[in-house]
C-alpha cells in the first residue's frame, strides 16, 4: 500500500491505496478529481502537482507515497430546473399526498417536491450526478460499468444517493414526511435509467446499441431504496432507443409537440445532441455525438459554466472585442456559450473564414503558425484555430442530424416553424450564437424558444397524471429513431456540415 | 507542347487548390504528352497531396478540404493508372484497416485511409462493425504489412487488445503491425495493449506507419 497526502486547500486528506493504480482512480473513488474523460488521458483536465511536479492524475501510476496539490476547484454554475410544461388535468389525489419529479441529468440531478393533491412545486433542488467521475459522457459511464466488477452497483448506489440527499432536503425545507411521497417520476437518459435501476446497460455501449429495456420501468421506492412511503411506486419515463431516453420523451410531452401546430424541432444539446422532428402528425428523432466542446471541454481555454467564465462575446464597430463573465469576475476562462459567441462573431466580422479558416489580422496572433484569436490578452484568454475545428466538429454532427431528420421527414429549413430548445446547454445562449456558430441554420434565429428543462417539467406532468403517463408512452413508441451512423452517405452529410 | 515538369505542377497545384474537376483533363493532357504515367502519379498528384497534409498540420486546412484535395487526386489517378505499365507496379505495402467491433461510427477511418492511399499504402477496408476474427484473417490472407484498427467509443477499444492477443495466439504478431486511433483511444492505451502505435489524426497516422515501415 502507498499513501496519498492531499492538500485539497481547505482540506487535506490521506488516501491509501495498491501500488500500481493510477493516481486519478484513487482520487476519483473519493471524489477528488473528476476528469471529462473518465481517467483515460485524452482530455488533459485532471491535472495535479505530484511532488512539485505537475503531472496528469490519470498518467501517474502510485509507486510510492506521494504529496499531492490538487487545483483549485471550480464552482457549480447555475443547474437549470425550471422547465416548460403545457395544459394538463390532474387525478383527483387526497390532501397531503405529495411526489417528487426527478430529472437525471449525465452532469445534473434535479428534484421537485410536488403537491399531489393541488399539483403546486413546494421546493427544487439539484445537485451534480456523483457518477460524474466514472466519465463525463454515457458511453463512459457504460464503459466503467461494464469493466470493473462491482461498478454498475456502485454507480448505481451513487445516484440513488445523489437522489436521497436532494429528498432530504426537500422534505426539510417543506417539513413534509417521507411517507408522505407517494410516487416519483424520473425523467432520464437511457443509460441513466439503466444504471439507476441497476441494469445491465453494456448492450447499448456496441451496435446495433440495443437497450435491455426501454421502459416504462415500474418499481417501489423500497426496491430502490429512495425515501419515501415504502410501496411507493418510481416510474421511469419510457425510452425509444439507448440514445433517445426518457428525458427526451419527457421534453416532447411537455412542450405538447405532437399537438402543437406546425413543423417543430425539438433539440437537447448536450455532449450527446439529441433531435426531435414533428411534422404532421409524424415524430423523427436522432442522436448525434457532438462531443464535449460545446460544454467547454477539449477547448484550450475552456470551462465549465461557472464564475469568471467568458459567456458572451461582442466585435465592436472599431474592431475591437469585448467580452461578459459569469458573475462579472474576472475571465478566467470561456464556456460553451462564450465559445459559440466568440465563433459567431468572428464569423460576422469575417475573422472566420466559410472553412473555419481563422484568417490574418488584428486580432489574430500567429504562434508557431497556429493561429489563435485573442480575447482578452492580459488575461491570457484566446479563441484558437483547434478551438474553432473542435466547434466545426460538434456543429457538424449536430447540424448533419438535423439535415437527416429534415429529409426524412421531407420538409425544407425556411418551412420549419419553430425551435425548441431544451437543456442545461442552451439557457444562457443566444439565439444569433446557435445559428451565427452555424449549428442551426441561418434563418432560424428568430424561430428559437428556449424550453427550459422539459425532461423535469414532462417528469411533473407524469407524476400528476396518469393520463400524461399514458401519452408518454404512446410518443415513445410513436418515435421513428434514425441511427445517425448506420446511414447511407451520413459521412459525405457530416463532411459537408463541417464547413460555415 | 507542354513541359514535363509544368504538367507535373500543374497536377501537383489542382490537388493542393482543390480543382477536382480539372485534375482529370491536366492529367489527360499529360499522358497525350506521352510523359510516363508513374512520375505523374508520384512528382505530381502525391506532391500535391502531400503538400495538402502540411497545410492541414498547420491547421489551415481541415476535414473537408483534405477530402475535395483527395478527390482531386482520385480524379487524376483515374485516368494515369490505366497507363501504368505491369512491371513498373512494384508491390506496395498493404494497410488492413477497419472499425472494430461493436462501432459503427467510420468518419475517422475513412479518412485514414484516403490519407495511406495518397502514401502509397494499398488499402483493405473491411469496413465498420468489424469482427477481432476477421481482422486476423485478413492479416493472414493477404500478408498485409499493417492492421490499423479505429473505434469512437470507450465501450469497444477491448477489442483491439482482443485483435492483438488473437495474433499472438496465431504467432502472426510479429509480422504485422498493429496501429490505433480514435477518439478514446491514447499514446497510454495503445502501450498499455501492447499495439506499435497510436496517431491523434489522419496525417500523423501516415508519418507512423511510414516510421514503421522503415524500422
Amino acid at each position: 500500500m502507498v499513501k496519498i497526502f492531499v492538500d485539497g486547500g481547505e482540506r487535506e486528506y490521506v488516501l491509501e491505496a495498491e501500488e500500481g493504480e493510477s493516481l486519478y482512480r484513487v482520487l476519483a473513488d473519493n471524489g477528488l478529481m473528476e476528469g471529462p474523460c473518465g481517467g483515460k488521458g485524452i482530455c488533459g483536465k485532471c491535472g495535479v502537482i505530484a511532488d512539485g511536479e505537475p503531472v496528469l492524475s490519470c498518467e501517474y501510476i502510485l509507486r510510492q507515497d506521494v504529496q499531492v496539490e490538487l487545483p483549485a476547484k471550480a464552482e457549480t454554475g447555475d443547474i437549470v430546473a425550471e422547465g416548460f410544461s403545457r395544459e394538463f388535468s390532474l387525478d383527483p389525489e387526497p390532501e397531503g399526498v405529495c411526489g417528487l419529479a426527478v430529472d437525471i441529468g449525465t452532469t445534473t440531478v434535479v428534484a421537485a417536491l410536488v403537491d399531489l393533491h393541488t399539483g403546486e412545486e413546494l421546493g427544487v433542488l439539484s445537485c451534480l450526478n456523483s457518477q460524474k467521475i466514472f466519465g463525463q459522457d454515457v458511453i463512459s459511464r457504460i464503459h466503467y460499468a461494464s469493466e470493473h466488477g462491482k461498478a454498475q452497483a456502485m454507480m448505481q448506489e451513487r445516484i440513488g444517493s445523489d437522489i436521497r440527499t436532494l429528498t432530504e432536503g426537500l422534505l426539510q425545507k417543506t417539513g413534509r414526511q417521507a411517507e408522505d411521497i407517494r410516487r416519483i417520476v424520473i425523467g432520464a437518459n437511457t443509460t441513466m435509467v439503466h444504471l439507476f435501476a441497476g441494469i445491465d446497460a453494456s448492450s447499448m455501449g456496441r451496435s446495433p446499441y440495443t437497450p435491455a429495456f426501454t421502459g416504462p420501468l415500474r418499481k417501489t421506492a423500497s426496491e430502490l431504496s429512495l425515501i419515501a412511503a415504502p410501496e411507493a411506486e418510481v416510474y421511469c419515463i419510457p425510452a425509444v432507443s439507448a440514445f433517445v431516453g426518457g428525458d427526451i420523451t419527457a421534453g416532447v410531452l411537455a412542450c405538447g409537440l405532437k399537438e402543437r401546430s406546425g413543423s417543430l424541432l425539438f433539440l437537447d444539446i448536450g455532449t450527446n445532441g439529441e433531435l426531435v422532428l414533428k411534422k404532421d402528425g409524424e415524430l423523427f428523432c436522432c442522436s448525434c455525438a457532438a462531443g464535449p466542446a460545446l460544454e467547454g471541454m477539449n477547448i484550450s481555454c475552456g470551462m465549465r459554466a461557472a464564475e469568471g467564465a467568458v459567456e458572451d462575446v461582442k466585435a465592436e464597430a472599431d474592431g475591437s472585442l469585448t467580452y461578459q463573465t459569469i458573475g462579472g469576475k474576472p475571465a478566467a476562462g470561456m464556456c460553451g456559450s462564450g465559445i459559440l459567441a466568440a465563433v459567431a462573431e468572428l464569423r460576422r466580422i469575417g475573422v472566420i473564414g466559410k472553412s473555419g479558416r481563422i484568417k490574418l489580422g488584428p486580432l489574430v496572433k500567429e504562434i508557431d503558425e497556429k493561429r489563435g484569436v485573442e480575447i482578452d490578452g492580459t488575461a491570457g484568454i484566446a479563441l484558437t484555430q483547434q478551438d474553432v475545428r473542435q466547434i466545426q466538429l460538434a456543429k457538424g454532427a449536430i447540424l448533419s442530424g438535423i439535415k437527416t431528420l429534415l429529409a426524412a421527414a421531407q420538409i425544407r429549413e425556411e418551412d420549419l416553424d419553430r425551435v425548441l430548445v431544451a437543456g442545461q446547454f442552451g439557457a444562457h445562449l443566444k439565439p444569433e450564437s446557435l445559428t451565427g456558430s452555424g449549428i442551426l441554420p441561418e434563418c432560424w434565429t428568430d424561430r428559437i424558444e428556449y424550453v427550459g428543462n422539459t425532461s423535469k417539467s414532462g417528469a411533473r406532468m407524469c407524476l400528476l397524471s396518469s393520463e400524461e403517463r399514458g401519452n408518454a408512452e404512446r410518443l415513445a413508441g410513436q418515435m421513428k429513431y434514425i441511427e445517425l451512423s448506420e446511414l447511407e452517405g451520413y459521412s459525405d452529410l457530416f463532411v459537408q456540415c463541417l464547413n460555415f | 507542347m507542354k513541359e514535363k515538369e509544368t504538367l507535373l505542377t500543374q497536377l501537383a497545384d489542382c490537388v493542393l487548390n482543390m480543382e477536382d474537376e480539372e485534375a482529370a483533363g491536366i492529367a489527360e493532357e499529360y499522358i497525350e504528352e506521352g510523359y510516363p504515367a508513374q512520375e505523374g502519379i508520384l512528382s505530381g498528384l502525391v506532391v500535391g497531396m502531400n503538400q495538402a497534409a502540411e497545410l492541414y498540420e498547420r491547421e489551415e486546412y481541415f476535414i473537408p478540404e483534405l477530402l475535395i484535395c483527395s478527390d482531386a487526386m482520385y480524379n487524376g489517378l483515374d485516368v494515369l493508372r490505366p497507363h501504368l505499365p505491369r512491371s513498373e507496379g512494384e508491390k506496395k505495402r498493404q494497410v488492413v484497416i477497419g472499425v472494430v467491433e461493436g462501432d459503427t461510427h467510420d468518419i475517422g477511418k475513412n479518412i485514414v485511409k484516403i490519407m495511406l492511399e495518397a502514401a502509397g499504402y494499398e488499402m483493405v477496408d473491411l469496413g465498420r462493425d468489424v469482427p477481432p476474427k476477421s481482422f486476423v484473417e485478413k492479416a493472414k490472407e493477404t500478408g498485409a504489412s499493417v492492421l490499423a484498427l479505429s473505434t469512437l467509443m470507450s465501450t469497444t477499444m477491448g477489442n483491439m487488445e482482443k485483435i492483438i492477443r488473437m495474433l499472438d495466439a496465431e504467432g502472426i504478431r510479429d509480422q504485422v503491425k498493429v496501429v490505433v486511433g480514435g477518439a478514446p483511444v491514447s499514446q497510454l492505451f495503445a502501450e498499455k495493449i501492447g499495439a506499435d502505435g497510436y496517431s491523434e489524426n489522419a496525417v500523423e497516422a501516415v508519418k507512423l506507419i511510414d516510421r514503421l515501415m522503415e524500422a
